[in-house]
């Protein structure tokens, strides 16, 4: 039996989704891990635009017609003053604490268009 | 390991230039986007998509449970609905960014704004999520556990205890059983499953049928009319027999109470069941004829029996000569729906719809009823005027 709970009030931050299509790997194929993916600007008419690498794209955002809830999985933390009675049980507790609920996200399905930069004129 | 890149506003606006991007038509603030550093890296994150009814209980104060063991496929409870779970597997990448800003987020007042640049982290990206469907609860586990450990009366209960069977709690069934609470209790109800002393216990044929007997005997000798049970005076004659608990349950089960609130009347349905499961269960099969009327003889005076009570108990076999009744009890038939029609079908041919209801009615959820069950399960004939299912599959 796990429990999912919702955060104690005022913890929960406005947590969204960015939706690309496909996958991001590295060019170089690296590792991941602290790089830099792109940048997220927006129009002042509020449309996304997310450039990675050599692409731009163009997106949307939109409300999510069912929310999600981004679960954490919390493990042996227990009150004490249930482990008197149950021991045994209280190793197996695994409870999910809900970080944030997700309503909208930013979505590019849009084909990325290449950015063709002149190097000369940028420097 | 190396520092981590910081951007800086002169390479975000260089990058606007060659894409030929008019900062100007930009709000002012630009979000930089990495993958987290592995000790960042939140590996224990799962996305659950809820939908707006799940999320206002939520609000409410209400809690989640995911239920099942490791063998199990999981289910999800509210505090009265049991929904199945299962991974959802998308193609496109989901990035989950805390902090976020949206568009209207990104908006200032004035116009000439510095470009600021806000470092967001990728906390998961996530290939798959968590969905949920209503289900109906998985009570199959219910009769398996508590069979062992059924009540025959105070005499038993030190045996109970040496055997060290397993008695089980509310919370202990919860933590078994795959359906809401409420579900769970509404099950324990309808198949008479008695609290006692915390534990939810079955009581075991034999007892049942002596403290019932004892109750009717009981009605008999005062003389009381079907609708005029006394209560109280049934606690107060049979409490030195009879514990009040068992007492209280079976005057629960077998009796609805009057306005009044001194006496109750006998439920014809559950007594004229119970009696006649009394007589089929050590039979198997009885003569129609001689059943029916040992059954009325066996009911409380004023009481008619109508095969009708013993749905789901035993089925008529109509086919041999004489007509037989054959105890068939619904409790007994695997939960697996296939399995199920299987062993229905091989017990008879063809059924019409009134006779297989009580023995699917169970399985059905809201979105498949007993007729989509049939449809989807088994074959439907015309004969004489009378629709009659048989296997889908059969000869």
């Amino acid at each position: 039996m796990i429990l999912v709970k919702l955060p104690e009030e005022g913890k929960e931050t406005q947590w969204g989704i960015v939706e690309l299509q496909g996958d991001i790997v590295s060019q170089s194929g690296n590792d991941l891990h602290g790089q830099f993916i792109g940048d997220l600007h927006y129009t002042k008419q509020g449309t996304p635009i997310f450039i990675i690498g050599h692409h731009i794209l163009t997106g949307k955002e939109v409300s999510l017609e069912k929310p999600f809830a981004v679960l954490e999985r919390k493990r042996g933390i227990l009150p004490q003053c249930c482990e008197e009675d149950n021991p045994e049980k209280s190793e197996f507790r695994t409870e999910y604490q809900i970080r944030a609920i997700i309503k909208k996200k930013l979505i590019f399905k849009v084909r990325p268009k290449p950015i063709i930069s002149n190097v000369l004129n940028s420097v | 390991m190396a520092a981590r890149y910081c951007r800086s506003s002169d390479e975000v606006l260089s990058v606007l230039n060659n894409a030929k991007v008019q900062e100007k038509d930009l709000t002012s603030i630009t979000q930089v986007l990495s993958f987290p550093e592995p000790s960042e890296l939140d590996e224990n994150l799962v996305l659950l998509e809820l939908d707006n009814a799940l999320l206002d209980l939520m609000n409410q104060g209400e809690s989640l449970v995911f239920r099942g063991d490791k063998n199990e496929s999981a289910v999800m409870c509210t505090k009265n609905r049991t929904f199945d779970v299962k991974v959802a597997e998308i193609s496109n990448a989901l990035a989950l960014v805390p902090e976020i800003l949206w568009g209207g987020d990104t908006k200032s007042n004035s116009s000439h704004e510095e470009r600021t640049l806000s470092n967001k982290c990728v906390a998961k990206i996530f290939y798959e999520y968590l969905e949920v469907r209503p289900c109906g609860p998985r009570l199959q586990k219910l009769r398996s556990l508590l069979d062992k450990g059924q009540y025959s009366g105070p005499e038993y209960e030190s045996e109970v205890q040496d055997s060290g069977v397993k008695l089980y709690t509310l919370h202990d069934l919860l933590h078994c059983i795959q359906a809401s609470e409420e579900e769970l209790l509404t099950a324990l109800k309808e198949n008479f499953v008695c609290c006692i002393n915390g534990h939810w216990r079955f009581l075991e044929f034999n007892y049942h049928f002596r403290v019932l007997s004892l109750i009717l005997g009981l009605v008999d000798e005062n003389s009381w009319p079907l609708n005029g049970v006394v209560r109280g005076e049934v606690l107060e004659t049979l409490s030195d027999v009879v514990p009040t608990v068992i007492l209280d349950h079976l005057l629960d089960w077998y009796c609805t109470e009057n306005s009044d609130g001194l006496t109750c009347t006998l439920r014809d349905d559950r007594i004229c069941r119970y009696l006649g499961e009394v007589l089929l269960r050590p039979a198997g099969k009885f003569n129609l004829r001689d059943f029916l009327s040992a059954w009325q003889q066996s009911v409380p005076e004023g009481m008619v029996t109508d095969m009708k009570y013993l749905e789901g108990v035993a089925i008529k076999d109509i086919s041999c000569q004489p007509q037989v009744v054959r105890f068939f009890p619904e409790w007994e038939l695997p939960e697996d729906i296939a399995e199920r029609f299987r062993i229905l079908f091989h017990t008879r041919e063809k059924w019409t719809i009134d006779d297989i209801r009580p023995y699917v009615e169970r399985l059905t959820t809201n979105k498949m009823n007993v007729n989509a069950l049939l449809t989807k399960y088994a074959r439907a004939s015309t004969l004489n005027g009378v629709k009659l299912y048989s296997a889908r599959h059969g000869k």
